[in-house]
């Protein structure tokens, strides 16, 4: 019991999606009455437990873990919140949009509605509406680099680059040593055919995570292209050299990490040796 | 088309793996062959939109299949939404690039509510009069373009689903992250 809930924990610390783990762990202790036990941890055990039997479709759990918090607090936007999001989760869509409105009409600042609503337009395919209800949260919250994330998601769904590159800029000024983020924006980048800005963001994934096989391939997409292209004239533009040098960088730091023994299945090391060979 | 059984596992695999995001990949069959799936190639589960990975990922398959006789004939994809079945715009496009190549060439978008059950979860598209089209009552006796190899695959797959066979595939993501993951064979998984 108490390795039990030291592990949901530290779920809720790290926010990892495990609903399976979440629920084995979390049901005996909800139908024993033992959660009572851990005092205010006990109100998140709830919540928490009511998010991961939503995720996978234990509705009796849900219902059980809401009803007990509803009972505890009453009229809580934070429970609402929940009740909305078992109904999305029936696929009572319209009913659910009823409820993140009601809360968002007496508080329009509540984060957690918010995202929700636009969760919610995204879910009925409302990617238009889900864009305008995203914009108006980050116009408050603009500190908010998830936000920024999903929004840039929701542009890249509907194909509009140069807009998604802008939300990956505020993230990466509100997150600037996460290689993943660089990644992202990189590749953005390289989908607008801007292979110049594309390879230092990428030098950038590699330079903040050592020997990072995808920054290394998309150094060498972009390096390769631009020796390719007819040099360029822009004063600020990578040189020759410098770009045969990462170039040649990238080629070796792949060829290294695929040839070491027993790095990669037979099939991938030859893939990527050839690939590499015709680049 | 018949769709051999690594070729209808691996693609819903795929989709078990990733149920909060957009998954894709492609079906390969054999150079000679006219109309056999034998094998799928997991893709991406990150972010489907985006073309340098896309770019190394089709020219390495490329690669793969001229050493083993194979050729790119279709492409898969499964929608973070549950309920939808719409080729998405992304898809279109790929599809596309394979039909030119490829006349053949099809598009399966995948059931999400038919992949733990025993029903069919390949929704399959033609290219027909210059666009994507469903192609109606396929894998029934209505429709002869698709079909099974081994019609027992829908029910013995769900099985190995259920009982957790989805955990060991790996795409091309996962490959990028650790490039001990076999994203071309998968030999784990069949």
């Amino acid at each position: 019991m108490v390795n039990a809930a030291k592990v949901l924990q530290d779920l809720r610390a790290s926010a990892e999606r495990k609903p399976d783990v979440v629920v084995r762990l979390g049901k005996p202790l909800i139908d024993s009455g033992a959660v009572l036990k851990l005092d205010a941890d006990a109100w998140l055990v709830y919540e928490q437990v009511a998010i991961a039997a939503l995720d996978i479709g234990d509705d009796g759990l849900a219902l059980k873990c809401i009803q007990a918090l509803e009972t505890k607090f009453p009229g809580s936007a934070r429970v609402r919140r929940l009740q909305g999001m078992q109904l999305e989760a029936v696929g009572k869509l319209t009913e659910a949009g009823q409820i993140y409105k009601a809360i968002l009409e007496e508080d329009e600042t509540n984060v957690l509605a918010s995202k929700r609503q636009v969760m919610l337009l995204r879910a009925m395919g409302l990617p238009s509406e889900a864009i305008a209800a995203l914009v108006k949260y980050l116009d408050i919250n603009y500190t908010d680099f998830e936000g920024w994330l999903q929004l840039a998601d929701l542009y890249l769904e509907e194909l509009m680059y140069p807009q998604a590159a802008f939300c990956m800029e505020e993230v990466l000024m509100l997150q600037p040593q996460n290689h993943i983020f660089h990644l992202k924006y990189a590749e953005i980048l390289y989908t607008q055919d801007n292979f110049q800005l594309a390879l230092k963001q990428f030098c950038r994934v590699v330079e903040l995570c050592r020997d990072h096989v995808r920054g290394l391939y998309g150094m060498k997409m972009c390096a390769s292209r631009l020796l390719k292209a007819a040099p360029s004239k822009d004063a600020t533009a990578t040189s020759q050299e410098d770009l045969e040098a990462m170039d040649l960088l990238a080629t070796e730091r792949l060829i290294a990490l695929y040839g070491a023994p027993g790095a990669a299945a037979e099939s991938s090391k030859v893939a990527a040796t050839k690939w590499i060979e015709t680049q | 088309m018949k769709f051999s059984h690594k070729a209808y596992l691996k693609p819903l695999a795929h989709a078990t793996k990733y149920p909060t995001g957009p998954v894709n990949g492609v079906f390969l069959a054999e150079t000679n062959s006219t109309n056999l799936v034998v094998d799928a190639v997991p893709l991406f589960h990150f972010w489907g939109t985006l073309t340098p990975m896309l770019e190394v990922a089709m020219t390495q398959i490329d690669l793969h299949c001229k050493a083993n006789g194979l050729r790119i004939i279709g492409y898969y994809e499964a929608s973070e939404r549950l309920e939808d079945v719409a080729l998405s715009l992304v898809g279109q496009k790929i599809a596309s690039q394979i039909h030119h190549v490829n006349p053949e060439a099809f598009a399966v978008v995948i059931k999400n509510q038919k992949i733990n059950s025993d029903d069919v979860a390949f929704m399959p598209y033609q290219f027909k009069e210059g666009q994507w089209r469903v192609s109606k009552d396929a894998f029934s006796d209505k429709n002869a373009d698709f079909s099974f190899e081994n019609s027992s695959s829908p029910t013995v797959v769900a099985k190995a689903l259920r009982g957790g066979l989805w955990e060991k595939l790996a795409d091309f993501d996962n490959h990028l992250e650790n490039i001990k993951e076999d994203w071309l064979t998968n030999k784990a998984v069949v």
